[in-house]
């Protein structure tokens, strides 16, 4: 006979089981694709091209070793995730600062509407050619005032922030203008007779009830600013970040430094857009339930 | 019930776009609220009910005539109660309920108390922590009652508020309107489409026609005192209320 103590409810047995089925369907088709990716490598035998996945694996497990002496994958992901967060950061706040004020604001939409609809789609590495013409490869640092300043602050070029900021404006901009506009009356009209002046039904009513739609843009504009990233990171006068060494590693056929990067670009990304929406579920729990 | 006017509305026109044509709600309309009175606006579906309740919140303008206030302030000091989204979704019941003493920065700890009496005396004491889609229409509407008195208004605007309640809920929430108002006697304007509520709670019911809304009754109910009485009212009244929806229907 089972103590009480050891028995445990069929539906969290059940539930436990579903879990661990779920985890292991997870790991199923991954596993299988590196199997037959082994097994191809082999056969094909031209490293150059197709590199095995174990000699991919040995690149990703010394993240510290310096590779084609180009720093390691760390110190290039570090850098990569610096420009990133930078430029994304002036992105979010200008992106709902600005957001906040055109959407609230008709005539501010009429008036930069057209412009607004003009830049939109223009794909921000568009900006790249520019953004070296006016800033050169002025680092960070150097704006205030100090050449060389031994961090890995002088990875950070101004034009690449330029670029990243371009990238992430717009999904953050037009989501805050969106969320703004799509206010309920409903909650202004409560807000106003409960006594609320302008600037409290901006700071507790817009903001608060266009938050999902901000968050969905700040998310989206992470997300855009780290495919940018790559791709401006591959554009010549770049000495760092992970898209410099994917491209770099290209050039001298080190196919399995090329996947380890590409990998790496893969999990960073999936990592910003899990914590992005992990955000998004703790901050808005109620979006999607009004009543 | 009070003969004191509180309200008075002189010749007012008002009406709004509705992205087709421009619709004449009130035209030359007039009409007196006293003081204390829970005043029942009935009549058909785009009368223009919710238009009245909004013209006197100061939500729509008037385009001519007066809109009197004969109590200092009374206009701001109302409060609207809807029938939907009548609570800030991202705020849990007590924040909410706190909402407009916030605004009037009371102190924190004076705010929460004032906050918890409130919620405790329209019963939803154990329910603070909750947010509104956690709890059911009726609770949420008592939220939202408890969010517009917490405020101690003198001026009560309900817009159909119990409209989306089932039977059973919405007697229990005019039973505790009817508390609240017999306790604190605040001026209220009650919107709503349903005789049985208007008998039920009205001090004073007012029965509007369509665009442009006239007044077709003006009746107080609860004027007689016997029980015998009260009852052959109710019959006419509902007799007399049902053949004006007929007529304008």
């Amino acid at each position: 006979m089972i103590s009480p103590c050891c028995q445990t409810h069929p539906s969290r047995n059940k539930k436990r089981v579903i879990s661990v089925a779920k985890s292991g369907t997870f790991f199923i088709v991954p596993g299988v694709v590196v199997i037959i990716w082994q097994i191809t490598a082999v056969i094909f035998n031209q490293p150059w091209i197709f590199p095995t996945p174990l000699s991919v694996l040995t690149v990703l497990m010394h993240p510290l070793q310096d590779i084609l002496a180009s720093g390691s994958l760390i110190s290039n992901t570090l850098a990569s995730l610096l420009r990133v967060v930078i430029g994304f950061s002036v992105a979010a706040v200008t992106g709902v600062f600005f957001g906040l004020l055109v959407g609230s604001t008709a005539w501010l939409r009429a008036l930069f509407g057209p412009m607004i609809e003009i830049l939109r789609p223009l794909c921000p590495i568009a900006w790249m050619p520019f953004a070296i013409a006016v800033f050169k490869m002025r680092t960070l640092p150097q704006i205030f005032g100090v050449d060389y300043s031994g961090t890995i602050l002088d990875e950070v070029q101004i034009g690449m922030v330029f670029v990243l900021f371009w990238g992430a404006f717009f999904p953050i901009f037009t989501n805050t203008c969106d969320g703004i506009m799509g206010v309920r009356k409903n909650y202004i009209t409560l807000a106003e007779t409960l006594g609320a002046d302008k600037k409290t039904v901006v700071f507790r009513v817009f903001l608060p009830a266009a938050l999902p739609m901000i968050l969905t843009g700040l998310r989206l504009g992470l997300s855009l600013s780290w495919f940018v990233l790559i791709a401006a990171e591959m554009l010549p006068g770049t000495t760092s970040g992970l898209g410099y060494l994917l491209f770099y590693a290209s050039g001298l056929a080190e196919m399995n430094v090329v996947i380890a990067c590409m990998v790496i670009i893969s999990v960073v990304g999936a990592s910003l857009n899990g914590l992005t929406l992990l955000l998004l579920k703790k901050m808005v729990s109620w979006h999607g339930k009004e009543v | 019930m009070n003969n004191q006017n509180i309200i008075e509305l002189k010749n007012i026109s008002a009406g709004f776009d509705n992205g087709k044509q421009y619709l004449q709600v009130f035209d030359d309309f007039s009409l007196t609220l006293g003081k204390g009175d829970l005043n029942i606006i009935l009549g058909p579906t785009g009368c223009g009910k919710s238009t009245l309740l909004n013209i006197i919140a100061g939500i729509v303008p008037l385009q001519g005539g007066i809109l009197e206030f004969k109590e200092p302030n009374l206009q701001n000091n109302s409060r609207l109660v809807f029938q939907h989204y009548t609570l800030f979704p991202w705020l849990n019941i007590i924040k909410n309920v706190e909402f407009g003493l916030k605004i009037r920065k009371i102190e924190k700890i004076r705010r929460r108390e004032m906050a918890e009496e409130m919620l405790n005396s329209v019963g939803l004491a154990s329910f603070e922590k909750h947010f509104p889609h956690e709890l059911s229409g009726g609770m949420r509407q008592r939220a939202s009652i408890a969010q517009a008195l917490v405020t101690e208004p003198g001026l009560l605007l309900m817009d159909e508020p119990f409209g989306a309640l089932d039977d059973f809920t919405r007697m229990e929430l005019q039973d505790l309107l009817q508390k609240i108002h017999s306790k604190n006697n605040i001026t209220t304007i009650f919107i709503t489409h349903s005789i049985d509520e208007a008998i039920k709670l009205g001090d004073r019911i007012i029965l509007l026609s369509k665009q442009p809304a006239k007044i077709l009754e003006d009746i107080r109910p609860t004027e007689q005192q016997t029980a015998n009485e009260k009852e052959a009212l109710y019959s006419k009244l509902r007799q007399q209320l049902h053949q004006q929806f007929l007529i304008h229907k």
